[in-house]
């Protein structure tokens, strides 16, 4: 049981670090709500 | 509804926004500034409407990027940003100026309402303000009087608004944003029409106010840099006497609760991870709210006052003879706070040479995600001594952290002027106000964001690397783990060390086998010339993501380290690390060849999205990294190679 609950605390995790990177440096902002001022700057 | 509120810089608006919104506001996906996007909740009976503050401009006509932003969201009636009416603060103490952008707003033909503020200023100045006359010259607009400092207003503005007069069309075309001569035709006729009127608007007993003694030292082009550093040193002083009791606290409860958890949850793998990997990593974030807390506290004081701005003008002073453009000040000093709003406020530069070498050299100033990493190491080499009885040495040294990134910020530009050359130069226009006492409220606002964002989007980073870094702290190759026990235990036996010696020995030889400490030891010899053991190399690789995951990460490991059982702080922890070969880790010499790394080393996987995205290319962010690591890795080696 505790094995399964590390794995998923640690997925959980790892998804979240990806995420963010992705979100980041990747991702398309046109939805992103503090970023709509910077598309209308570039 | 969408309500936009604008105005002239240092017309309060900021003050507004709070008044009207209080804590319902949020900061798009970027912590707090006022080149972003702010939008708040403006509660009105039971209906919440939307508030969005828009960047302080002189007028409609932008002269930056950020100034953009109002011209593009008024001027089209198609954008997602255009408003259904717009408040328009207006500062009563200089109603000439303001009246320009008023004006231009009020002509579009969107619903309008002025909110005069700061009438007590006016006041102040032997100024009396004719409303009837103001309502006369713009008959469709709403006119409403506040003072947003001492909280009066809000229930007028929000009358106002409730009531706003409808519009006819819009009076006017606005000139494109790129037709200067347009432009400069149509904000004469507009002045003219404003002066002409001036006399009517407000009528005005006395004489203009002279600047003080008292000010003119305050500006004085050397006694003014004497007296920031007094300030600057002062505040460090009782950042470090006000924060270390909250922060022994907090380190010692989680200590505690670290090891309470261990002994009453069952023992297993998850147990081990919320002992060691998770406990350590919140505490490794909480610890540090007091010190950013009270930094800020000190910081809003300095801007509510009206200092700060002082501040940038003889910093102007200072920087023009090394390249820089004077609109670079503001830039450089919000990057005292976070590299990333700095970066974005480099908008308001329109040479983009300029601009580009601001966005540089912003991150070399200390940002606030160093705090928590000088404070730490500071706690460790540094001996808790005062010079002249009251100066406190380890606050002199975090002052003097400061001082070297801002040092190193301007000379770094200076070179840069020379690789990049630039043709225009900028000029700086700034208003300096009235002194006035701190408004309180907005204080507490601008503490409460800061905290609430280290500890809410820098803290899931820091727990979630916390816990990546447990698991492989944790595990490693089998085989290489299991021979490596064997050995130990022959050394101990060798060595007729205690059960607890052995223990210790055995953890941390599984920590040096684990995947964490198979990768340190590959990074140690690049690290070694600098005075740092595997450890912090590992530290040094997770803080790339951001600086303040050291800390966290620092824990982690020692947590791992000594299987959560030690009631040991981390600090205690560190300050007794040995090599095998029985010297001290954390000597001064390491300890400040690692806060000299600090101050250069580009880390922040956050800001260098914002470069990217700032300059849309990979290669500035790419040369950042480059530079600022050549300069963090040569500082480190200097000062260890000094101190030792």
């Amino acid at each position: 049981m505790q094995t399964v609950l590390v794995i998923l605390v640690l997925g959980v995790a790892l998804f979240y670090i990806g995420r963010e990177f992705y979100k980041r440096f990747f991702a398309n902002e046109a939805n992103c709500d503090g970023c709509a001022f910077n598309e209308k700057v570039e | 509804m969408k309500v936009a509120l604008v105005g002239n810089p240092n017309t309060g608006k900021s003050s507004i926004f709070n008044l009207l919104t209080g804590l319902r506001q949020h900061v798009g996906n970027f912590p707090g500034v006022t080149v972003d996007k702010k939008v708040g909740k403006l509660r009105i009976g039971k209906e919440d409407h939307e508030l969005t503050d828009l960047p302080g401009t002189y007028s409609i006509y932008p002269r930056s990027k950020d100034e953009e932003v109002v011209y593009d969201s008024l001027s089209d009636s198609q954008s997602e940003n255009y408003p259904d009416a717009v408040i328009v603060v207006v500062d009563a103490a200089n109603l000439e100026r303001n009246l320009l952008l008023f004006s231009q707003v009020y002509d579009l033909g969107i619903p309008t309402l002025m909110v005069l503020n700061m009438t007590d200023l006016a006041k102040k100045q032997g100024k009396t303000l004719h409303i009837d006359k103001i309502q006369e010259l713009y008959p469709e607009a709403s006119i409403v009087e506040a003072n947003a400092r001492a909280g009066f207003g809000k229930d007028r503005i929000k009358e106002g608004l409730v009531n706003l007069k409808s519009r006819s069309a819009s009076k006017i075309t606005l000139a494109a944003s790129d037709d200067l001569k347009a432009q400069e035709v149509e904000t004469e006729a507009r002045f003219k029409t404003i002066q002409k009127n001036l006399g009517d608007l407000e009528s005005k007993e006395g004489k203009a106010k002279e600047m003080s003694r008292g000010e003119k030292l305050l500006v004085h082009p050397i006694l003014g840099y004497v007296i920031f550093s007094l300030v600057l040193i002062i505040i460090f002083q009782f950042v470090y006497a006000f924060a270390t009791i909250p922060m022994d606290l907090i380190d010692g409860a989680f200590t505690t609760l670290s090891a309470w958890t261990s002994q009453v949850m069952p023992k297993g793998v998850f147990t081990d991870l919320v002992t060691q990997g998770i406990i350590p990593g919140i505490g490794g974030v909480v610890i540090f709210i007091p010190q950013i807390a009270l930094l800020f506290f000190f910081i809003a004081i300095l801007e509510e006052t009206g200092y700060l701005a002082r501040v940038v003008f003889i910093m102007d002073r200072l920087m023009r003879p090394l390249g820089l453009n004077g609109k670079s000040v503001v830039p450089l000093m919000s990057s005292v706070a976070c590299a990333i709003p700095g970066v974005m406020a480099a908008r308001t530069i329109s040479d983009w040479k300029e601009r580009l070498i601001t966005i540089l050299v912003a991150p070399l100033m200390s940002c606030s995600a160093r705090i928590p990493v000088y404070t730490l190491l500071i706690a460790i080499v540094i001996p808790d001594e005062t010079i002249f009885g009251i100066m406190n040495v380890k606050g002199l040294v975090l002052f003097g952290l400061y001082m070297m990134g801002t040092v190193f910020a301007l000379l770094v530009a200076v070179i840069l002027k020379f690789i990049i050359k630039s043709k225009e130069q900028g000029f700086l226009l700034l208003e300096l106000p009235e002194y006035k006492s701190p408004r309180w409220k907005n204080v507490g606002i601008t503490v409460w964001e800061k905290v609430r964002i280290f500890v809410w989007d820098a803290g899931k980073v820091i727990l979630a690397i916390s816990i990546i870094l447990w698991a492989l702290a944790s595990y490693g190759p089998s085989d290489r783990i299991s021979e490596s026990v064997k050995v130990a235990k022959i050394e101990a036996a060798e060595l007729n060390l205690s059960e607890e010696e052995t223990n210790q020995l055995i953890s941390s030889v599984e920590l040096e086998n684990s995947y964490i400490g198979i990768m340190g030891k590959t990074l140690e010899p690049v690290i070694e010339p600098l005075g740092y053991d595997w450890k912090i190399g590992i530290s040094l690789i997770t803080s790339f993501a951001a600086r303040e995951v050291f800390v966290g990460s620092m824990a982690t490991i020692y947590a791992v380290e000594d299987d959560g059982a030690s009631n040991k702080t981390l600090v205690e922890k560190m300050k007794g690390q040995k090599r095998r070969d029985g010297t001290t880790v954390y000597t001064l010499a390491a300890g400040s060849s690692l806060m000299v790394f600090y101050v250069f080393a580009m880390m922040c996987m956050a800001t260098l999205a914002v470069v990217k995205r700032e300059t849309k290319s990979w290669k500035w962010p790419l040369i950042q990294v480059g530079y600022m690591g050549v300069l963090a890795y040569l500082g480190a080696w200097i000062t260890f190679i000094i101190l030792s």
